[in-house]
């Protein structure tokens, strides 16, 4: 299939011209589109306060969907107040797709339903891994996300997703 | 000597509503050295709708009242939400909407009321709010949350309260990863024109006590509902409306036709999703002790194609009276979500009614907001087109 494409290209030169385009558009889709999993192939870490009590063993991904969709505001048995990353950050769309399970859109209406029914607000939003890591070094009841290779000493890991 | 009781009733469950909302504002004077202005939030929400149809002999929709004249007023409202924290467990939510109907502007107070989170797992809140016997109630004016332009009226207009004045309890318990919720409900209410009516008809209802039970998983909500209240229309005018309804005959044109009676609701539904697909269903029944009014179940099924930044949909959705020779609506509704922003989605929505009417000259009930109407189309057509906003 592609030999008759090349060769109608070679004989056809306005066709070699769109195929050459096409080949170049496809290209940087593909780089656009590999670009954002790699950049968090390595997983995304639940991050607690150090002096935090949760048992990493007690946590799931389910008991962090729930406290991030405000159902619950215990993890382990644990109080939590939960903080997530700016909406446009790639870290936030590939949290909320692959663990509290929503589309930016679905995420949307369905904050948009707690709040405006008065159930609940969602988590505050930080600007980037260091923020989360400062807010929930300082805070004791903080649960945060950031990616694997931004932990320091200052939180514990209680739960490492590989996307 | 009874009716001084039931006044006396009443007065003390207003009070008890009323101390109980002044009780969780009590904090607030405690806690005002941690309290600020910049710990309130503001939120709203907004929808220009715009409506057509190809009937303009009568109005279609209640709410809506729209004919073959382009209408971008009466289904276009705006929100504000306003969520004061008092302490970590107490707050206050007040929210206001506005819009226009009759050429009248209104700003009214869908919400005034105070929430206790007792613990964890359960909440008590008290004054003002929407009451919750359907999936979407709680946020039927906030449109961005919905897969459509409007809910199903078939089932939403089954019940025509959108809010009242009491308290109800919700207990969030935690099953595994799932939750069983429970939200008993009591209070009272005051309605104008109801059950589709023109006019200034005005409706107490009272005794109101009902209970929401939901089941919901990661990809499943479940819920059924029960509601008991007693309805009385106080203003004579319901009697001629409701004769030219065909819903009662004009041999009992007597006072009092609507006092004190009994009425139930009752309702169930399911939201799944299956990867992109989304599916929502609920029905509903009213039953009342009066042939007044007409008893009434509906059902109505949705479902989404979730892919990205597009979501097509389609409802079916199906009304039938249980009084005396049956009556029953059909539609049929597709249309477009279009995610334009975060915050935003466009919706473009074609819906078809068809009316049947009974032998009796009955038409389907929520079909026409005029019931003084001489001219009832079998079916009507209705292009909407709708831009959502939160914010």
């Amino acid at each position: 299939m592609n030999k008759v494409q090349i060769r109608s290209s070679i004989l056809i030169p306005a066709w070699g011209l769109k195929l050459k385009a096409l080949v170049t558009v496809s290209t940087l889709m593909s780089i656009l589109l590999f670009t954002i999993p790699t950049a968090y192939a390595e997983s995304i870490s639940m991050v607690v306060n150090s002096a935090s009590s949760i048992e990493k063993s007690s946590v799931t991904a389910k008991g962090v969907r729930n406290v991030f969709l405000g159902k619950t505001k215990k993890l382990g048995g644990v109080p939590v107040s939960p903080v997530a990353q700016v909406k446009t950050r790639a870290i936030t769309v590939i949290f909320n797709e692959n663990v509290v399970k929503k589309t930016e859109s679905q995420a949307r209406a369905y904050w948009s339903r707690m709040v405006f029914s008065g159930k609940a607000s969602p988590p505050p939003e930080l600007d980037d891994d260091q923020s989360v890591l400062l807010h929930v070094g300082e805070n004791s009841s903080a649960i945060g996300y950031v990616k694997s290779s931004a932990v320091n000493d200052t939180v514990k890991v209680v739960l490492e997703i590989s996307m | 000597m009874i009716d001084q009781m039931e006044f006396d009733m009443k007065n003390i469950f207003h009070s008890l509503v009323l101390g109980i909302a002044i009780l969780l504002s009590l904090p607030m004077s405690a806690y005002a050295n941690v309290f600020s202005i910049t710990d309130i939030k503001v939120s709203g929400f907004g929808s220009i709708v715009g409506n057509i149809t190809n009937e303009g002999a009568a109005d279609y929709l209640r709410n809506a009242k729209v004919n073959d004249s382009l209408n971008v007023v009466n289904e276009t409202r705006v929100g504000l939400q306003f969520n004061v924290p008092i302490s970590d467990e107490i707050e206050f939510v007040t929210q206001f909407t506005g819009d226009q109907q009759d050429d009248t502007y209104s700003i009214n107070a869908e919400w005034i009321l105070g929430k206790w989170q007792v613990n964890d797992m359960i909440s008590v809140r008290g004054g003002r709010f929407v009451l919750p016997v359907l999936a979407q109630s709680d946020t039927i004016n906030v449109h961005f949350a919905h897969p459509g332009i409007r809910n199903p009226s078939e089932v939403y207009e089954v019940l025509p309260l959108s809010n009242f004045n009491g308290l109800d309890l919700i207990a969030n318990i935690p099953v595994g990863d799932n939750f069983l919720v429970l939200q008993p409900f009591i209070g009272s209410a005051e309605l104008k024109s109801p059950f589709g009516f023109a006019g200034t008809v005005t409706t107490n209802i009272d005794d109101l006590l009902g209970l929401k039970v939901r089941w919901e998983t990661e990809d499943h909500a479940f819920y059924l509902a029960w509601m008991d209240i007693t309805v009385s229309m106080t203003d004579p005018g319901i009697v001629s409306a409701l004769v030219n309804l065909g819903t009662i005959p004009s041999a009992v044109l007597i006072s009092g036709v609507l006092s004190d009676v009994g009425a139930k609701f009752i309702s169930a539904g399911w939201i799944g999703r299956f990867g992109n697909i989304e599916v929502h269903s609920e029905y509903v029944k009213r039953t009342l002790e009066s042939t007044a009014v007409a008893g009434v179940k509906a059902a109505y099924v949705t479902a989404i194609y979730n892919m990205g930044d597009y979501a097509p949909y389609g409802t079916y959705a199906t009304t039938e009276s249980t009084n005396g020779t049956p009556q029953t609506q059909v539609s049929y509704t597709f249309g477009l979500r279009q995610n334009v922003a975060s915050n935003a989605s466009m919706k473009y929505e074609l819906h078809y009614a068809d009316i049947d009417e009974d032998i009796a000259g009955n038409r389907g009930l929520f079909a026409l907001s005029n019931p003084s109407s001489t001219v009832f189309p079998s079916s009507v057509m209705l292009l909407s087109v709708a831009l959502d906003v939160v914010f």
